[in-house]
């Protein structure tokens, strides 16, 4: 990485007549992730309390489904007014996530009690409802949190019905259609960024089922046990490598390299090859394709997210039943001489320049 | 990179670049990679997926315990591997990330060695002395690697052998191990580690000045700590006396250090959220346990810990500029 202040990048673009005027300074509301993950886990903390006093104090409500179902759409409806008319006050905006969460929790609730929907239909409309909050609620952490709450919902909603494995590769289809579009609609970045985020998080609480679905949500594998489980396992694989060949496939248009071309080609070999071991190491490709649109984009959180997944993928394969401990290693085993092939075949045909030449992080 | 990500980003959302420029204006910041940057990545990414691969499918090995397999013929399936390893090592060199690579693999499969013995032994496969002896075994290793991830597993072994340690004797030395005991040592050792790292890394050891591994070691530290608080806030009679004023010092070391020594904005916000977690906690101990107007409580615990996180986050924000 060329080593570069803002203001020389500024000069450059000016050089290129893509800049005009002086620089434009900093944004107040710039934030890191951490200060924004912090003040997420705090909305959390705050909605947890504010749900508290609407049970305590407003205990009629929670006695009447319904009246619960219209009050927490009243407060989400509140939370977008807030978003929508005070976005610089801090205190305001950070008062409409928590108030929005705890107005989403009392809808789900009520609605779900007022129309005795249980299970897998309660889930779907749970993911319905957040998707609606992510695409139109005016905030940054709440569109983050409401994609990952849609997404998450959505994978538990099909684990029910037994295709469980199906929901990370619908999770990786968003994420590749979020992130390699990340500049396509530039009048809603604010959007589809922190979508991207959120189906990036949701990816790994999918991945992570085996464990997630016991411990949080009750939700055994005789949920699992539907006669088309095995289908949707290769489904989900299948679904999975189509996204990483199509997200190569786009990557090597946007670098200029010839499908044809010895490069082009190893690389959908190594797309191909990927995928055909998706079907038996599930959820391989899914953190591969976080980390490589990660490093196509810059972007350190998403490359973090992706080594986070490939945790994630390792820790969740030795715990699946699908497989013998011994088939799974075999199956590790020859991933790793593949990756260890194609590294010495890589050294082979395109020599590394000196280390350091090439120091992108 | 993430700043220039940021400016790039931010120019284009004011309209003061046009969005079709972004992908070349990245690219001329060097935040998107070029196909050097590729042929490296590519290179790396094959390089550690295989190494872990390899280690999990050995680990994964022995954990399926082929009854048709011999001892002896297990032992030789876990140390030809190591052995393979060591020589690559040895050609090599451990200066070149081939040969960190190997100096990984060879740490986790002496873990896998190390736990066969167990198996076949029938020491047990979880005890605190299959890490402890782990941690042992490859500690000359992790000095000659000169490598933070290896350093961090390492320390990670070390929590780990002392969490099973204190699960296997506590009940033996209970009158020296009480609950919190464990928390306790597993808030010195990681803070130890903590100190030791960036006392190391101001010392001029380049390899150590890589931020993610002390922010790493500093989670660990302070989610420890935090924890021991809300303890005490909970358990009041007993542990606030030695408890308290050791987070408020733990609170104090970090504003210091990682504010005015190192500016560490991350380590701040872990200690903003830690700081919100523990006030939550005392009012909560305050004001539910003693009223009858328990929303009221509610509404105004709530308030106050969306107040806290505003300030803290307008704060943390304004040291962030600072440090830009």
């Amino acid at each position: 990485m060329r080593s570069m202040t803002s203001q020389q990048l500024w000069q450059q673009l000016a050089e290129l007549s893509l800049a005009e005027g002086e620089m434009p300074p900093a944004s107040e509301a710039r934030s890191p992730w951490y200060i924004r993950l912090m003040q997420g886990i705090a909305g959390w903390i705050g909605a947890l309390f504010l749900l508290g006093f609407v049970g305590a104090a407003l205990a009629f409500l929670v006695r009447s489904p319904s009246a619960l179902a219209v009050t927490g759409l009243l407060v989400c409806g509140s939370a977008f007014f807030i978003f929508s008319t005070a976005s610089r006050n801090d205190f305001a905006m950070q008062f409409g996530f928590a108030a929005s969460l705890a107005g989403q929790t009392m809808f789900l609730f009520g609605q779900a009690e007022a129309l005795r929907l249980a299970g897998a239909e309660s889930f779907v409309v749970a993911a319905l409802f957040e998707a609606l909050l992510a695409a139109v609620m005016p905030n940054f952490i709440h569109r983050v949190a409401s994609s990952w709450a849609a997404m998450a919902a959505f994978g538990y909603a099909m684990q029910l019905k037994g295709a469980g494995e199906m929901a990370p590769a619908i999770a990786a289809a968003g994420v590749a259609a979020a992130w390699l579009n990340e500049f396509r609609w530039p009048k809603r970045h604010d959007v589809v960024r922190p979508v991207g985020y959120g189906l990036v998080a949701a990816l790994l609480q999918v991945e992570a089922f085996d464990f997630l679905a016991y411990g949080f949500w009750g939700i055994s594998h005789f949920h699992g046990g539907a006669p088309w489980r095995p289908a949707t396992h290769y489904a989900g694989a299948l679904l999975t490598s189509v996204v990483l060949l199509g997200a190569t496939l786009k990557l090597l248009r946007r670098e200029g390299i010839a499908p044809g071309s010895a490069a082009g080609a190893a690389s959908i070999a190594a797309a191909v090859a990927l995928g055909c071991l998706s079907m038996i190491v599930p959820g391989l490709t899914a953190a591969v394709l976080v980390l490589v649109l990660g490093f196509s984009l810059g972007n350190r959180i998403l490359v973090g997210l992706g080594l986070l997944a490939l945790a994630a993928f390792l820790s969740n394969y030795y715990y699946q039943l699908q497989a013998t401990l011994m088939t799974k290693s075999m199956a590790l085993a020859s991933s790793a001489i593949l990756l260890l092939s194609i590294r010495v075949a890589m050294k082979a045909k395109w020599p590394l320049r000196a280390e350091g030449e090439t120091t992108h992080a | 990179m993430s700043d220039l990500r940021a400016d790039v980003l931010e120019w284009i959302d004011a309209g003061r670049l046009p969005p079709d420029a972004a992908e070349k204006a990245l690219r001329i910041a060097g935040v998107m990679p070029s196909r050097g940057d590729w042929r490296l990545f590519f290179d790396r990414l094959c390089l550690w997926l295989g190494v872990v691969f390899l280690a999990a499918a050995v680990i994964f090995f022995f954990a399926y315990n082929w009854q048709a397999m011999g001892r002896y013929g297990k032992f030789a399936a876990a140390e030809a591997p190591i052995l393979i390893a060591c020589l690559a090592a040895w050609r090599f060199g451990l200066d070149g990330v081939a040969g960190k690579a190997m100096l990984l693999l060879i740490s986790l499969l002496i873990g896998a060695l190390l736990a066969l013995v167990g198996q076949i032994y029938q020491t047990g496969a979880d005890t605190f002395e299959l890490f402890a002896a782990w941690a042992a075994a490859i500690l000359p290793l992790v000095l000659l690697a000169r490598f933070s991830a290896l350093w961090l597993f390492w320390i990670a072994l070390l929590d780990l052998a002392l969490v099973l340690y204190c699960q296997t004797f506590g009940w033996f030395f209970r009158f020296a191990f009480d609950k919190a005991s464990v928390w306790w040592m597993l808030f010195c050792l990681n803070t130890l580690a903590l100190c030791v790292w960036e006392g190391f890394a101001s010392a001029g050891i380049e390899w150590l000045r890589e931020r993610w591994a002390t922010r790493v070691l500093a989670v660990a530290s302070g989610a420890t700590i935090t924890a021991l608080a809300l303890w005490a806030v909970f358990d009041f009679e007993k542990e606030w006396l030695g408890t308290l004023p050791a987070y408020l010092a733990w609170l104090a070391a970090a504003y210091f250090g990682y504010r005015h020594w190192k500016r560490d904005v991350f380590v701040l916000a872990g200690g903003v959220l830690s700081v919100i977690i523990v006030v939550t906690a005392l009012l909560c101990k305050a004001l539910l346990s003693h009223t009858h107007d328990s929303g009221s409580a509610f509404l105004f615990i709530g308030m106050a810990v969306l107040g806290m996180s505003t300030v803290g986050a307008m704060w943390l924000k304004s040291v962030a500029k600072e440090a830009a």
